[in-house]
């Protein structure tokens, strides 16, 4: 009988080592997989900011090899005053840069989407008229609240709305609508689509939207769209894209209510 | 001087500009667009000799461009240029039947010496297919 406890005990103290051993090999593991996912994103990060910078840059070289080739002309005022214009709008990358990626506190409130909307709106009339966009607003009232900060929901509208306009330089109809929904997860809450009829994103090339510095415009800094996604999800929230070649761009964002 | 177009289609307004203000002290006609959209009609209608185009550009992508062109006429040839961290997807083109890639920044002395080879080669491919038409309809004439 004491044979067989001590046998017992003896074989309960291997298997917990064995054990002891593997979760020390999962941790091993993990960690692992930890570095090497922040690395892959900090790869993916590094190529974006190359390309946003690198286009500048290579307007830069050639406008400079142009002056170069032809100074005191005419046009070699031209092509540095686009010297001059390359270097503002590296400038401005760089500033949108240091804002997505600087930290800022959350403070959020119980807030309605209708006054959300509706704060950020008066600064499109101008650009909605001047560019012929007609405004479809569906915003019902009686929308339960939802947490937000409302700084930063209000900047990741004013962003969506900015891309849509974009998007319709020669006119169209910009959508808003809200509405009640779930997550996948039966989380309950609110979506809100922004929705244009510009030309809209080719497939292989919405995959990379969203990406800091990913940007199909050359004005564009290829932030504001990432900005945004981070701040819905900094409230728990998610942002997704849709877009059909020649009918338009839809960007949903869903948020859990109050 | 030589009497051969090019188009070039680049949304970077500034370098498609200098790119065209370098290629025309060279003798070549030069065309812009800014989007593969606006650079089909113009592929029809000037029938470049050789097509320069960015990898990323609104809308419709470099690459799909390259492959409209191809379908259209493959004896033109197409250098991709790309911004990108990486370069897998001028590798990329260069497999799908691009003459060449360029890396942004880049060199305009660099891109003519480029775009004269491809011009040579563009020049080469539609005499080929000039005498391969005369080929078949020599052979297909009654006797």
């Amino acid at each position: 009988m004491t044979e067989n406890l001590r046998q017992s005990r003896s074989e309960m103290v291997r298997l917990n080592d064995e054990l002891a051993g593997k979760v020390a090999q999962l941790e091993r593991a993990q960690a692992a997989l930890v570095q090497s996912e922040k690395l892959a994103s900090i790869g993916e990060m590094s190529a974006a900011v190359a390309h946003g910078l690198r286009n500048p840059l290579a307007s830069l070289r050639a406008s400079a090899q142009l002056v170069l080739r032809h100074p005191g002309t005419p046009g070699a005022a031209e092509q540095l005053q686009a010297i001059l214009d390359e270097v503002d709008r590296l400038d401005r990358r760089i500033s949108h840069l240091l804002t997505f990626s600087r930290p800022a506190p959350f403070r959020p409130v119980p807030e309605r989407v209708s006054t959300l909307v509706q704060e950020v709106l008066p600064a499109f009339a101008e650009r909605l008229r001047t560019q012929g966009v007609t405004l479809d607003l569906q915003i019902p009232e009686t929308l339960p609240e939802i947490l937000a900060d409302t700084m930063k929901l209000e900047q990741a509208l004013v962003e969506l709305v900015s891309n849509a306009l974009d998007a319709m330089p020669t006119g169209g109809t910009l959508k808003l609508v809200a509405s009640v929904a779930s997550d996948a997860g039966g989380i309950g809450g609110v979506a809100i689509e922004v929705r244009d009829s510009g030309r809209g994103i080719a497939p292989e090339t919405l995959q990379s939207v969203g990406q800091p510095f990913f940007t199909t415009r050359s004005e564009g800094t290829g932030l504001g769209l990432a900005t945004a996604r981070r701040f819905v999800e900094q409230h728990g929230g998610r942002l997704d894209v849709s877009s059909t070649l020649g009918e338009g761009t839809s960007v949903r964002i869903w948020l859990p209510k109050a | 001087m030589n009497s051969a177009t090019i188009l070039v289609v680049d949304d970077e307004r500034t370098l498609a500009r200098a790119i065209k203000a370098y290629l025309e002290e060279a003798g070549y006609g030069v065309e812009i667009a800014a989007d593969a959209e606006s650079a089909l009609p113009l592929v029809a209608s000037l029938r470049p000799d050789v097509v320069i185009t960015d990898v990323r550009l609104p809308g419709m992508d470099g690459i799909a461009l390259l492959g409209k062109i191809r379908e259209f006429d493959p004896s033109i040839s197409v250098i991709v240029m790309t911004a990108h961290g990486s370069i897998e997807g001028a590798v990329a083109a260069v497999k799908l039947g691009a003459f060449d890639y360029l890396k942004k920044p880049l060199d305009l002395e660099e891109l003519r010496l480029l775009a004269d080879r491809a011009r040579e080669t563009s020049a080469l491919k539609q005499e080929l297919s000039y005498y391969r038409k005369g080929l078949g309809a020599t052979t297909r004439s009654p006797r």
